[in-house]
């Protein structure tokens, strides 16, 4: 079929609608026909329109055919399409991506020669050629491979600088960065990154030693020609450990005081305290003395350092060779001495009245330890070969002196005031002295937990570690009876052991007994004190005891927890251990009252007259015949109420008016008896 | 406190300088009147003064003195050979 020939609108209408929807090929073809038919402007314009249109979407095809080459490395053909495209479009930006192609393609290339240069032992080139590798290229490993190359090429500062922003991760390059440190001179660098690699390898642990002693050569040389003793203290101190290596152990330990002066004038006492961390194993005077100042300027700051700003002060203000400097004069000396004393208590006072507990612990160690310092001086006198050993029991235990001093202490032992005396200041240098310690505040758990087992100490303070245990079990016992808790049986042996020993403790455990009040703790009270009678029987505990069991009676009696029988008994038995026992004595005649009364009002209530009658008339007591007469004229009161015949009525008054004679016959009672019998 | 360093003095002043130095605190106005009093007190009483002379400052110099300086054979960084890793 012919096909239907169209008109110029109808063709202009369809190119048109392609125009609108963006689809320029078809639009162009038919405003193309148009054209044809006739030539107008405004068409000839659509016209360009689709061809700019046209090439536009190609060159985007092509960027995305591009990017696709590109993102599967294969450089070439991505960079012919970008180059096509721009040729298109004339972008500006992928004129740019096509210069970074053309660079990467030509880094690729330097690469490859870079491998082939290092391979073949031409260090220096392999480096220009892996520095020429654009920086999109030159990833982590082209970097370390570029530095190791500077380094076997023999330009290391260059090979530091290239190693500057890289993480050293595998020995090799550790290595590397360290042998190019060491040669130019950055000895300490170097050895802090060797010190990383872990290996046996003899020819590098070798090397590493040539290298610690050109850093030993390199402290000497900054040491004579620089004040810079902080830099090189810190520096030395980290190769000091190894022994024969450039040995610079001196020349550490003077900067270490060479700096401590600079630091001290500027006030630096916390880095001061760092430099002087761990302690020593031996402590000469001029070093004790440094370490007491710096303690006592740290106590001025805070509270943080007390235990140990006590051991040093103390030694040292007792130290023959520190104080002799004072002054010359004795009597001065020993002023100054109390007033740098009065100095550190001020201190301590300060922080115990505003501080927590552990500063109220530290004034409590300090007045113990001051008065053993001051025993141990007094002790030692002027014996030189013993003045060492004046120092604190904190101090002697850190520095390995607890033994001698015990030793003194046992070959002295005249010099105590007392067998506790010489005990106490025994225990407090053994190595149960923490625990007296811990006593000292009230710690009693851990005063407990700190005593040594048996066993574990020199036999030579044995007997100090005895009187500790045996101290500190007898503390912690009475502070549980305090608490209301009961004493621990072993407690008693030792208990009893202390009171041999001393018996001011004896009169402790008695003054806490009489103080108590309380039923309960009165028990606990009579138990132990009723134990340690049976073993230890003095005087004082009996009489001690004597009170607490008839105080505890009353009380349990007053509680209707105890019945007047037993009362009696137990009162009794308190005057038998303590007849003097006052207390119990007056106890006693309010007891017998009670229990005749208990007795009458238990046979008038069963209508044992008879034996009423007998305990009425008995008693010495005013007050038990008072009961009985009351009774019988609540009985006559209600007489007459009594539901009874005549000679019932009679016969009840005659045995009434007996029962009452056969007790009191001149008691007002009989009258009034005989009047209401003549009634009948 | 510091009476040294309030007074700007050094070890072992003696009396007139003391005194001197109080007077120079007092025109500075560095310190209040009240320090400069107590520190030229402490340093002027006998017993004060050595204690003060004790806790100011540190003397290190015999530590220092008996140290042993005298300086290790040295080798040459050039004698170190790169190992291969």
């Amino acid at each position: 079929m012919k096909k239907k020939p169209q008109n110029r609108d109808s063709i202009l209408a369809k190119a048109e609608k392609f125009f609108n929807r963006e689809n320029y090929s078809l639009a162009k073809r038919e405003f193309e026909k148009a054209d044809r038919i006739a030539a107008q402007d405004d068409i000839t314009e659509k016209i360009k329109i689709c061809v700019r249109e046209i090439g536009q979407l190609k060159a985007k095809d092509l960027v995305k055919k591009a990017r696709k080459y590109a993102k599967k490395s294969k450089l070439q053909e991505a960079l012919r399409c970008f180059e096509q495209a721009y040729g298109i479009s004339g972008e500006d930006w992928i004129r740019e991506r096509i210069g970074q192609l053309k660079g990467d393609l030509s880094g690729s290339d330097s690469i490859e020669a870079a491998i082939q240069a290092e391979a073949s032992g031409e260090y220096e080139k392999a480096a220009g050629l892996y520095g020429q590798v654009p920086g999109i290229q030159k990833g982590k490993d082209t970097r370390f491979k570029m530095a190791h190359c500077l380094v076997r090429a023999g330009r290391y500062n260059e090979a530091v600088s290239a190693f500057k922003d890289l993480t050293l991760s595998d020995y090799s390059a550790m290595y590397d960065c360290g042998f190019a440190l060491a040669k130019v001179g950055k000895y300490h660098q170097c050895l802090n990154i060797w010190g990383s690699i872990e290996s046996d390898d003899s020819a590098f642990l070798k090397q590493r030693a040539s290298v610690r002693s050109l850093l030993a050569a390199d402290l000497y040389d900054r040491f004579e020609h620089s004040e810079d003793f902080a830099d090189i203290y810190q520096e030395g101190v980290s190769i000091v450990d190894f022994a024969g290596d450039g040995g610079i152990e001196d020349l550490v330990e003077y900067c270490k005081y060479a700096w401590i002066d600079q630091l001290w004038k500027e006030e630096q006492y916390e880095t001061i305290m760092g430099l002087l961390l761990p302690f020593p194993p031996e402590m000469e005077a001029d070093l004790l003395t440094l370490y007491a100042k710096i303690f006592f300027k740290l106590a001025e700051i805070s509270g943080e350092h007390l235990s140990d700003f006590i051991m040093f002060w103390l030694t040292t203000m007792y130290h023959p060779e520190i104080s002799g400097k004072f002054s010359g004069r004795p009597e001065e000396r020993d002023n100054v001495r109390r007033a740098l004393i009065r100095k550190a208590e001020d201190l301590l006072k300060k922080y115990a009245d505003v501080g927590d507990k552990s500063s109220k612990a530290a004034l409590a160690c300090w007045n113990v330890e001051k008065k053993l310092v001051e025993d141990i001086q007094a002790l030692v006198g002027d014996r030189e070969d013993l003045s060492g050993l004046i120092c604190s029991p904190q101090f002697a235990v850190r520095f390995g002196k607890s033994r001698q001093i015990i030793q003194v202490i046992r070959d002295n032992r005249s010099f105590f005031t007392d067998l506790e005396h010489y005990l106490l200041t025994g225990g407090y240098y053994s190595s149960a002295g923490p625990s007296l310690f811990y006593l000292e505040n009230r710690q009693y758990d851990k005063a407990l937990a700190g005593l040594p087992v048996f066993g574990s100490y020199d036999t030579g303070e044995s007997e100090f570690v005895g009187y500790c245990v045996e101290r500190v079990q007898f503390a912690c016992g009475l502070h549980c009876l305090e608490e209301g808790e009961g004493l621990p049986g072993q407690y008693i042996e030792t208990t009893v052991n202390l009171f041999n020993k001393t018996s001011k403790y004896e009169q402790e455990l008695i003054d806490k007994a009489i103080d108590s009040h309380e039923p309960d703790k009165l028990r606990l009270y009579e138990d132990v004190l009723s134990e340690l009678y049976s073993r230890r029987p003095t005087k004082g505990i009996k009489d001690a005891l004597s009170l607490v069991m008839s105080r505890r009676a009353i009380l349990m009696f007053n509680m209707r927890q105890m019945n007047s029988k037993v009362l009696n008994t137990t009162i009794r038995k308190a005057l038998k251990l303590n007849p003097e026992n006052e207390f119990a004595r007056g106890l006693l005649g309010h007891v017998k009252i009670n229990v005749e009364i208990e007795e009458l009002n238990h046979a008038l209530d069963r209508h044992k007259m008879g034996k009423a009658c007998r305990i009425a008339a008995k008693s010495e007591n005013e007050e038990v015949r008072d009961v009985f007469f009351e009774f019988m004229e609540r009985g006559l009161k209600e007489f007459d109420g009594y539901d009874m015949d005549s000679p019932e009525k009679a016969f009840f008054l005659r045995e009434l008016y007996k029962w009452c004679a056969d007790v009191d016959e001149s008691h007002p009672i009989l009258d009034k008896i005989n009047n209401k019998t003549q009634t009948f | 406190m510091n009476p040294y360093k309030i007074l700007s003095i050094n070890k072992y002043p003696t009396k007139q300088d003391i005194i001197q130095a109080a007077a120079f605190a007092m025109r500075e106005r560095k310190y209040d009147i009240k320090e400069i009093a107590a520190a030229q007190k402490e340093l002027i009483d006998p017993i004060a003064g050595i204690t003060q002379e004790f806790l100011q400052f540190i003397d290190l110099k015999s530590l220092r003195d008996r140290l042993d300086l005298t300086r290790p054979e040295a080798q040459t960084v050039s004698s170190l050979e790169y190992l291969s890793w």
